[in-house]
């Protein structure tokens, strides 16, 4: 980035671009300077999509052999945080572009109170997936080789549940009971002995949501970066690369989950 | 795609400025298409789904499209991974074209992203028709070592 341009950013003694300190001097223009960043962001956000496919053929081939371990372990997963979280990023991700725009108008107050709101949506989400995780550690269902699942421990909190939906589904699918249970408590354990290499399925969910987190993390530290560049007064309609760039960024994060929600919470 | 504003009475401007409505509605659009993805997954998947509860009313796009093509329960579960895939298709444009400004943004930009969803489908089909080629092998291997 251009932290090099002036001891001072505001006082704009930077020789030939007095309006504009954060004007690197290798740019012509300030346009071609953000055009140039804007360039560099997307090319970084098509290695981070196919940095994640290596995890979604994963996903498709595991899928395909063997959706029997599908059936089995995302009873595991409730999908009620899975929309909570789904709600929360989307909602983030359009404060986070209400900020690009705040930026780009020069209105420092909206852009500091979008950002703030985007950080709490953040922190929201990690809280929801701490809690999601923590349920899955203490049942045992972990990736492949730590994979030791003991359903029975919780079986007394779901009996009442459990009892009242196991007569209409005896004849069916084990899911169904799962399934019926609704949106009730925290994990809601898997019906039935797991099937071979169950485990697999929990690789996955901790591969792809946990790649997924770490991007999270990464994301609130490229926030609070520019949170505090906005309280300083940096941006403005002539210069918000850096917000607009971290918003891409920040969007690609929540594109990313769009596509996990259905693929682990919800498909069958 | 445009590659300047001048449009919007700036021509120095830097780069196209999403009006707020814009950006509510697109917010409202993905909301609404996540509980789209849930009425189609229950559909599928739960037979005592009637659709949302909303006013006294169950309220379901996807059921009432189902019962009337009544299709075998095999299809029905395979139809799931399509539909939810499509949903986040459109939902992931709506993101990519109108918070990431794609639509307005240089063609270079559109078409450096584009071309990554294609060769990241490319990638999955091509892994997909290799490990499905070879499936049946492995199976009647292992059915065969089991026997033993």
């Amino acid at each position: 980035m251009s932290e090099h341009a002036v001891a001072d950013p505001h006082t704009g003694h930077d020789g030939h671009q007095g309006h504009n300190p954060f004007h690197a001097h290798h740019f012509d223009t300030p346009k071609q300077q953000f055009d140039a960043g804007k360039f560099g962001m997307w090319l970084f956000l098509v290695q981070e999509v196919l940095f994640f496919s290596g995890l979604f053929v994963f996903y498709a081939i595991v899928r395909v052999n063997h959706p029997e371990i599908f059936r089995w372990g995302h009873q595991a997963l409730d999908p009620f945080y899975g929309f909570v979280n789904t709600i929360v990023l989307i909602f983030s991700s359009l404060t986070m572009a209400w900020a690009v725009r705040c930026a780009q108008k020069g209105q420092r107050t909206g852009l500091i109170v979008n950002l703030v709101i985007t950080l709490v949506c953040a922190g929201v989400f990690l809280c929801v997936k701490y809690v999601e995780y923590s349920a899955k550690f203490e049942h045992g269902f972990l990736w492949a080789g730590r994979f030791n699942p003991h359903t029975e421990d919780h079986a007394g909190d779901h009996s009442a549940t459990e009892g009242t939906t196991s007569h209409d589904s005896g004849h069916a699918d084990a899911s169904h009971a799962a399934s019926a249970e609704g949106h009730g408590g925290h994990a809601h354990g898997p019906v039935g002995p797991p099937p071979k290499n169950a485990g697999v399925f929990f690789s996955i969910y901790f591969g792809m949501t946990g790649l997924h987190a770490i991007h999270v993390i990464a994301g609130i530290a490229a926030i609070t970066w520019i949170l505090v560049r906005s309280v300083r007064g940096d941006f403005g309609p002539d210069y918000f690369g850096p917000v607009d760039y971290v918003g891409l960024y920040w969007h690609l994060v929540d594109l990313v989950w769009i596509y996990l929600f259905p693929m682990l919470y919800l498909i069958e | 795609m445009s590659d300047h504003a001048a449009a919007h009475g700036h021509s120095d401007e830097l780069a196209h400025e999403m009006p707020v409505s814009t950006l509510i509605s697109v917010f409202l659009a993905l909301v609404v298409l996540t509980l789209l993805t849930f009425d189609a997954s229950y559909s599928i998947s739960r037979p005592e789904y009637l659709g949302a509860p909303i006013f006294g009313t169950h309220i379901s796009i996807f059921r009432p499209l189902f019962a009337a093509l009544a299709l075998p329960a095999e299809t029905m579960r395979s139809l799931g991974v399509p539909i939810a895939m499509a949903i986040a298709t459109v939902k992931a444009m709506l993101v990519i074209l109108f918070f990431m400004h794609l639509r307005h943004d240089k063609a270079l930009n559109n078409l450096i992203f584009f071309f990554c969803f294609a060769f990241f489908f490319l990638f999955i089909a091509f892994v997909l028709i290799d490990t499905l080629q070879y499936q049946g092998d492995i199976s009647s291997f292992a059915d065969s070592q089991a026997t033993k």
